[in-house]
């Protein structure tokens, strides 16, 4: 009965995503360290989700106040580069 | 007291005395609010991710002040006053001083020695590279012979 829903898995199993902040222990993110924050924004500008980048949720909310931050010094684009 | 980061945007096609009387006046309203610049670190000429004023660039200078947080407003509005000045910022510190221009020989010896340790591989590959020519040149000199 427990075995009939179990499904093969098929293909290559998503690999486990890892904040790259906690990883060094981060407490603040510098809005100043703009080539830092530039991994986290895509081509267009916008900020990327946390299921893409894998961030934790402390993090992410950290960083988009940072990366909103270099955006009003011009040091990353709201829009398209 | 408490510390704030400044960061602002200074015209880009200001001559370095006039960029340095910019600072001069920006400096000054600041001691003017009792605030104790403790950092400055001109970052340079820089592009900007958009236009500011029509300006595609811009000198960036920041600042470590410490200050009591009720007179931001203030200062805020003096740096908009001061025309050179496309965009100021002020936000709570964040991230630690870069230190003085003497930390920067210490990492440059450190370096040196990662340097030494790359060419030794390099070295190493030449080597067995110049017998190859050598093993080459037996068979040159047996065409004639026969």
């Amino acid at each position: 009965m427990v075995e009939a829903p179990r499904k093969q898995w098929r293909g290559r199993k998503p690999k486990r995503k890892s904040c790259a902040f906690c990883a060094e222990k981060a407490k603040e993110i510098d809005y100043k360290d703009a080539l830092r924050i530039r991994r986290f924004v895509t081509d267009r500008g916008k900020i990327l989700p946390r299921r893409v980048s894998g961030n934790c949720a402390k993090h992410q909310r950290l960083l988009a106040v940072s990366i909103k931050r270099a955006r009003e010094l011009a040091l990353l684009p709201y829009a398209g580069e | 007291m408490p510390q704030y980061d400044l960061v602002y945007i200074v015209k880009p096609d200001l001559d370095a005395e006039a960029m340095s009387s910019v600072l001069e006046r920006a400096n000054q309203r600041l001691i003017e609010h009792g605030a104790v610049i403790e950092h400055t670190d001109v970052w340079g000429k820089r592009r900007m991710a958009y236009p500011i004023q029509r300006y595609r660039e811009g000198h960036y200078v920041f600042s470590r002040l410490s200050m009591s947080g009720d007179r931001i407003p203030e200062i805020r509005h003096d740096l908009k006053v001061i025309e050179d000045i496309l965009r100021t910022s002020i936000t709570v510190a964040v991230g630690a001083i870069a230190p003085p221009k003497t930390a920067q020989p210490a990492t440059a010896p450190s370096e040196v020695p990662v340097v030494v340790s790359t060419p030794q591989p390099e070295t190493v590959q030449p080597e067995p590279s110049q017998p190859e020519p050598s093993q080459l040149e037996p068979p040159q000199p047996e065409p004639p012979g026969t």
